[in-house]
């Protein structure tokens, strides 16, 4: 074990590079994870027991429109509309020019805290709860309809965008996204650039391929925020971009049986989004770093620089190799487990429909998993950290500003206790799993004629979803790794270098 | 309707479940620290034996501060020694497990100057070389907290404070 310990040792400071704070929360204990589970598996029986007498019947979706009162006249008003997407485009620019120009001290500089606490998860969860807002403030659509008014065929497009593209650009964003935040360098410069880089291709995406069919395919966080605010219980309905001209309250999550995944690459985008959290939790912790110092080390090491004294460091570089490669992999791996799934429950129902079919069908009754999966692993993160952005508002460069009075408010992140948080978390995966179990269901009864075959299909997706929720959970109650795994027999004991 | 008597049904059955699984208050700490069981093997915390090997001081030898409390179990205090030499942690615990109300005394020896932080409780003790210096607080918050050189920018592991 000595290789790995040193090895281990030596990547220390590089582990930490996380783009946001390490989370403080400890590992879900033994009897809770089990109870999680069990849990699970029980709700699961419940809401089947609910739908072996329900009747397919069309959507019986009771809504109310909210369009005419008050308050959504007011909010939808033109001015109030332009002065958010000018708030949008203004925090976009200081996010850029506070990480260029101000402190690399992360938690100092506005840009890390806004852009991965307020904007990356706060954002998120506001988004489940009020729809999708993100497609009327999205800052690089705002700059795009403003030049279009000095050149209206600006961003109409110069080739159509190609059907078998999909979402593919999306994911493959998606998948740098997750990268930067997990090993990229968690400096405010290296964030700057990234953004800048990011606005110049959807500015350029949007000239080639006109700015509607980028920024529903392309554009990464329109996909992401508008998967994530179907489950919300408000729905804006636009005449035209930007224009909420229809607002109506509805059921929650039911608006994730309103659409249907048209592509497999939306597919691969909602598998992603379990599996990169998944993988998140699960890549810092023993047994996962464990895999490769154990059992990969052994074998690289027959191979890969061997008799050079420095062979751990060039090794410690492949450490990183295989977890970005299983990153960019794990949605493949979900991708084989969700089709076997499927394909099970194409046998069991005897459905002339295809795997492909039935695949899309029930694609996006897996948001609400991937979506507790995301609040349990980050929500502490938007608790403790999220308050500062009051302070950092006060001195976005780190410069020792004080422009609203509000520096130091704050600045002591509140936390709350490990059993809370357990609670918490293990309550909102069983939550996720219930809803998405339901909407699997509400599917299965679109797509089978009765009601004895759409529970059939169901089977193979209810083992599925228990077994997401039990990984889920697993990944909570698993011990995590240090910055460093020292093991007391790889000390020297006869050095004693102070004596 | 009868979907929420469902859900009724189900949140019933899951509180009674809960009643009936949820371990007593004596046994949960015990079996939290053992889902930890890989780390804490690398890491012994037992405060009767030397927290490190080597130089590190028997924690047995180690005085309670002058605020002891007499009670058996809450006036014990858990003894971590921890020593860094070239830039990294060379002896001791990099994940240092305790309950909460615990009282713990980190003693830290460096071969630089440099400043311990210990994330969450945001304590800081500065090093000096060689020289054996310790930081005693009670571990009144529960979670997982990093423990950090600042000016070696090393990221030293992490205390976690279970519930009790």
């Amino acid at each position: 074990m000595f290789p790995a310990a040193a090895a281990l040792a030596l990547l220390a400071p590089v582990a930490a590079a996380h783009a946001m704070q390490v989370p403080y929360t400890l590992p879900v204990p033994l009897w809770l994870y089990a109870y999680g589970a069990t849990g699970a598996l029980l709700a699961s029986f419940v809401v089947v027991g609910y739908f072996v007498k329900a009747t397919p019947v069309g959507s019986h979706e009771r809504v109310v429109d909210l369009s005419r009162t008050s308050l959504v006249r007011a909010l939808a008003s033109p001015m109030v509309i332009a002065l958010s997407r000018i708030l949008s485009v203004v925090l976009l620019a200081l996010v850029i020019v506070t990480g260029l120009f101000g402190t690399r001290y992360p938690t100092g500089n506005f840009s890390i805290t806004f852009f991965w606490i307020i904007l990356a998860l706060g954002f998120t969860y506001a988004v489940a709860l009020v729809g999708d807002v993100y497609r009327i403030v999205n800052p690089w659509l705002a700059i795009c309809e403003w030049f279009e008014r000095a050149r209206p065929s600006l961003f109409r497009g110069r080739i159509s965008y190609p059907a078998s593209l999909g979402y593919y650009p999306a994911l493959v964003l998606y998948m740098g996204w997750i990268w930067l935040e997990l090993f990229g360098l968690a400096v405010p410069r290296t964030l700057s650039l990234v953004l800048i880089a990011y606005s110049v291709l959807n500015f350029a995406a949007a000239w080639l391929f006109g700015k509607d069919a980028w920024f529903r395919h392309g554009e990464l966080l329109g996909v992401f925020f508008r998967l994530f605010g179907m489950q919300a219980p408000i729905e804006y309905r636009c005449g035209g971009t930007g224009d909420a001209s229809r607002v109506r309250l509805r059921a929650p999550f039911v608006g994730l049986g309103s659409e249907r995944a048209e592509h497999w690459s939306l597919l691969l985008f909602v598998l992603f989004m379990l599996s990169s959290t998944a993988f998140d939790g699960i890549h810092d912790t023993v047994p996962w770093v464990d895999i490769f110092w154990t059992h990969l080390y052994p074998l690289l090491a027959t191979v890969i620089a061997v008799g050079d004294p420095s062979q751990y460091l060039v090794l410690v570089h492949y450490f990183y190799y295989w977890q970005w490669a299983m990153l960019i992999l794990s949605p493949f791996i979900y991708l084989v487990i969700y089709l076997a799934f499927i394909a099970l429950a194409k046998v069991s129902t005897r459905t002339s429909l295809g795997v492909r079919a039935l695949a899309l069908q029930f694609t996006l009754s897996l948001v609400p998993i991937a979506f507790v999966y995301n609040v349990t692993h980050y929500f502490t993160l938007l608790i403790s950290q999220g308050p500062a952005i009051v302070s950092l508002a006060s001195d976005p460069f780190g410069f020792g500003w004080d422009l609203f009075g509000t520096k130091g408010w704050f600045s002591q992140p509140y936390m709350l206790e490990a059993d809370t948080v357990w609670h918490l978390q293990v309550g909102f995966i069983l939550l996720g799993h219930i809803v998405s179990v339901y909407l699997a269901h509400v599917e299965a009864l679109k797509v089978f004629t009765s009601s004895r075959q759409a529970a059939l299909s169901q089977i193979p997706l209810l083992l599925l979803m228990v077994m997401l929720t039990t990984i889920g959970l697993w990944i909570l109650s698993l011990p995590i790794a240090a910055g460093q795994v020292l093991l007391p027999q790889a000390v020297n004991l006869t050095l004693r270098p102070w004596s | 309707m009868k979907l929420l008597a469902y859900l009724v049904t189900l949140i019933a059955a899951l509180g009674v479940l809960f009643v009936l699984f949820k371990p007593s208050p004596s046994t949960a700490p015990t079996t939290a620290l053992n889902t930890a069981s890989a780390v804490s093997a690398a890491s012994p915390v037992s405060p009767d034996a030397p927290a490190g090997p080597g130089e590190a001081k028997p924690a047995a030898a180690v005085e309670t501060p002058a605020t002891a409390q007499p009670e058996a179990q809450a006036s014990a205090v858990k003894t971590f020694a921890l020593i860094v030499r070239g830039g990294r942690l060379a002896s001791g615990p990099s994940v240092i497990q305790v309950r909460e109300g615990d009282r713990v005394r980190v003693e830290l020896t460096t071969d630089t100057s440099d400043e311990l932080h210990v994330h969450g409780y945001d304590l800081r003790l500065k090093t000096r070389p060689g020289e054996l210096v310790s930081l005693n607080f009670v571990a009144k918050r529960t979670g997982r907290f990093g423990l950090e050189l600042h000016r070696a920018e090393l990221d030293l592991g992490a205390l976690e404070v279970y519930p009790r």
